[in-house]
């Protein structure tokens, strides 16, 4: 490779050399590079390291003061002693922010504990939206108490994402408008004004991504969600140590344009969607059955019947066993297509499972992530999968059951879902004691010996797909 | 715009190099640099576009680059190629530490903007991996603080390197 010059340099004239004659014009120094492109190798690098280069050479002590992401995790160092490593932290971003340029700040990053630095850490942040931050990442740790956000963040113009983690009670001003702000994920904030929580969720007008994770609504009522771009959210919502969850509260979530609709949790609250005719994916993932929680449900799913792909947790079903009478009431989910049943064992004779199903007309696609069992013996066939839904008998043509462990009951199951699914084209089961393809798995099966006559019928569904 | 219908006559232009050296370059191709599209588009096509700023060597391997990376002539790049492309990337800047900054100069000269963030990204991992003073030995860079200023530099953003 070519070791000479081989450059001419066309910014040499505007170029400082920082009076280092010394230096051999013809080797390669990085420092000889234009101011311009030094700072986009610097935007490349993480803050510390950026900020770490003015020791380097007096050209590069003030190069990193434009650098477009900023980001301070105070728990980024695992060493040191705590005392000292807070104040080496504090220090250095006080410094960084200080000597800031006025060159925009893209991303902001704040990681740390607040302690009695409430102000300093609000002078931060409104450092960050003084420089027209467009993605701003807060997360206070080991905060007890109130803490009050810069209310200039509120009326951000420039904001287009906020992720804001703060386990204590967020104050809120009265003028809030988030005119640009499309994400937004609040991670264990806790709302506790009815009137100013309103205004907050009502100052969202373009917003399209909503995450709220083990949000608290304390003594709060209802809260109304309406942003009207919004197309994905995301519920988490397990037990909080103050017990603030907001029961009682019910989250109203009307969704004009909402896609998709993540829930994951305990179901503590009530969480309700309105108008969500666009709905196209739901996911319901609930972490117990308990039976206080049925009317809950029932009106969450009951605000999903638009949706063309719904994700339901094992516990969801067994929750509904408890509300037979609401099932009765279920609304007809004429969009859904594919149905995916996910967590523990699914048993096919269990009544909340039946009305499920029957509300599902147009279902095509069911699939089984965790086998598929029976309740009763097989003797009571006749109840099983009875009235038996109009999916099974017009649309159903692809069932999939995965980690299927193989015994007489769970065999059973799958007979009976078969023998009832008359328009079925494809059936794919997976075994946990056998990977691999659908031939191999047949085989396994067919080994068995238990099952001669489902292994045909099997296999003919297969042959019919396939061939 | 010129008009690349007829693919299977692809407009060539020459580029000449500093040492007088010319190379032959789909047109297509050569426009990844904005400053070579722009004298395309005032009418340069005809004679030798002069790049005074390269040597032979560095503008070889930045037309390499070229090559790879123009437009593909029928439609969107797949998944599959963007990631042959990031592969092919990562190659062609694992090169000696002088290659590296001719050809991020060589970038910015030309305003290949792809090029650039490659090469400043690779120089940015390369002082992210080493220590101060190992990065003045790899770059050049003379020190010119004195020791006293540079302690003192230094236990400023003493955060920086803990």
């Amino acid at each position: 490779m070519e070791t000479t010059s081989v450059i001419h340099k066309p910014q040499k004239k505007n170029q400082k050399l920082n009076e280092e004659e010394d230096i051999d014009e013809t080797s390669k120094s990085l420092g000889n590079l234009p101011e311009e492109i030094l700072r986009h190798i610097l935007s490349f690098l993480p803050t510390k390291d950026a900020v770490g280069t003015s020791v380097l050479s007096k050209r590069w002590e003030y190069l990193w003061d434009s650098i477009p992401n900023l980001d301070f995790n105070l728990y980024g160092i695992l060493r040191g002693k705590r005392k000292r490593k807070r104040t080496l932290f504090m220090n250095f971003v006080d410094r960084v922010l200080c000597l800031r340029d006025s060159y925009d700040i893209k991303r902001f990053a704040l990681c740390c504990d607040v302690l009695h630095d409430a102000s300093r850490v609000h002078t931060w942040i409104s450092a960050a939206i003084k420089h027209n931050v467009q993605d701003l990442n807060i997360d206070l740790e080991i905060f007890i108490g109130e803490f009050s956000l810069p209310y200039c963040l509120f009326t951000c113009e420039t904001l287009i994402s906020l992720h804001l983690y703060m386990s204590g009670i967020l104050k809120l001003p009265t003028k809030i408008c988030f005119s640009n702000l499309k994400v937004l994920t609040m991670d264990n904030v806790t709302f506790s004004d009815d009137y100013l929580t309103q205004q907050f969720f009502s100052g969202l007008p373009v917003l399209e991504k909503l995450k709220l994770y083990l949000c608290g609504w304390r003594n709060l009522k209802v809260v109304r969600i309406s942003s009207p771009k919004l197309q994905f959210l995301s519920v988490v919502d397990f037990e909080r140590p103050d017990l603030s969850n907001g029961e009682g509260c019910q989250v109203m979530i009307s969704g004009v344009r909402l896609k998709e609709f993540h829930y994951r949790g305990l179901l503590l609250g009530e969480y309700r969607l309105y108008e969500s005719f666009k709905l196209e994916k739901a996911e319901i993932e609930l972490h117990e059955s308990q039976a206080d929680a049925h009317d809950r449900m029932h009106k969450l799913l009951a605000g999903l019947s638009n949706v063309q792909f719904l994700k339901l947790s094992s516990e969801v079903v067994m929750v509904l066993i408890h509300a037979e009478e609401l099932l009765t009431n279920m609304p007809t989910f004429n969009n859904l297509k594919d149905l995916e049943l996910n967590g523990t064992s699914f048993d096919l004779d269990c009544e909340a499972l039946l009305k499920i199903l029957q509300s599902f007309p147009c279902l095509e696609n069911l699939k089984i992530l965790r086998d598929i069992n029976l309740l009763s013996s097989c003797e009571e066939d006749d109840r099983i999968l009875c009235p038996v839904p109009p999916c099974f008998l017009s649309h159903l043509k692809w069932i999939k059951v995965n980690r299927y462990d193989v015994d007489e009951k769970k065999l059973s199951a799958i007979k009976f879902l078969l023998k009832k699914a008359i328009v079925l084209e494809e059936v794919v089961i997976s075994s946990v004691n056998v990977g691999g393809n659908l031939e191999k798995q047949l085989k396994a099966f067919s080994i068995t010996g238990i099952l001669p006559s489902i292994d045909v019928a099997v296999s003919d569904i297969v042959l019919d797909a396939t061939g | 715009m010129s008009s690349t219908l007829c693919c299977s006559f692809a407009k060539n232009v020459t580029l000449r190099s500093s040492d007088g050296q010319t190379f032959e370059v789909e047109e297509a191709a050569a426009q990844v640099s904005q400053t070579i599209k722009r004298m395309i588009e005032d009418g340069c096509t005809g004679s030798v576009i002069p790049v005074p700023n390269l040597t032979g060597p560095v503008l070889a391997l930045v037309i390499e680059y070229f090559k790879k990376h123009s437009p593909p002539s029928d439609g969107c790049p797949t998944a599959l190629l963007e990631m042959e492309i990031k592969d092919w990337d990562a190659k062609f800047v694992a090169v000696d530490n002088d290659t590296l900054l001719d050809l991020t100069l060589a970038a910015h000269y030309l305003e290949i903007q792809g090029l650039l963030d490659l090469t400043c990204h690779r120089v940015a991992d390369i002082l992210n991996d080493n220590s101060v003073e190992k990065i003045r030995e790899i770059f050049h860079i003379k020190n010119d603080f004195t020791p006293e200023e540079e302690a003192e530099e230094r236990s400023k953003i003493q955060w920086a390197f803990e």
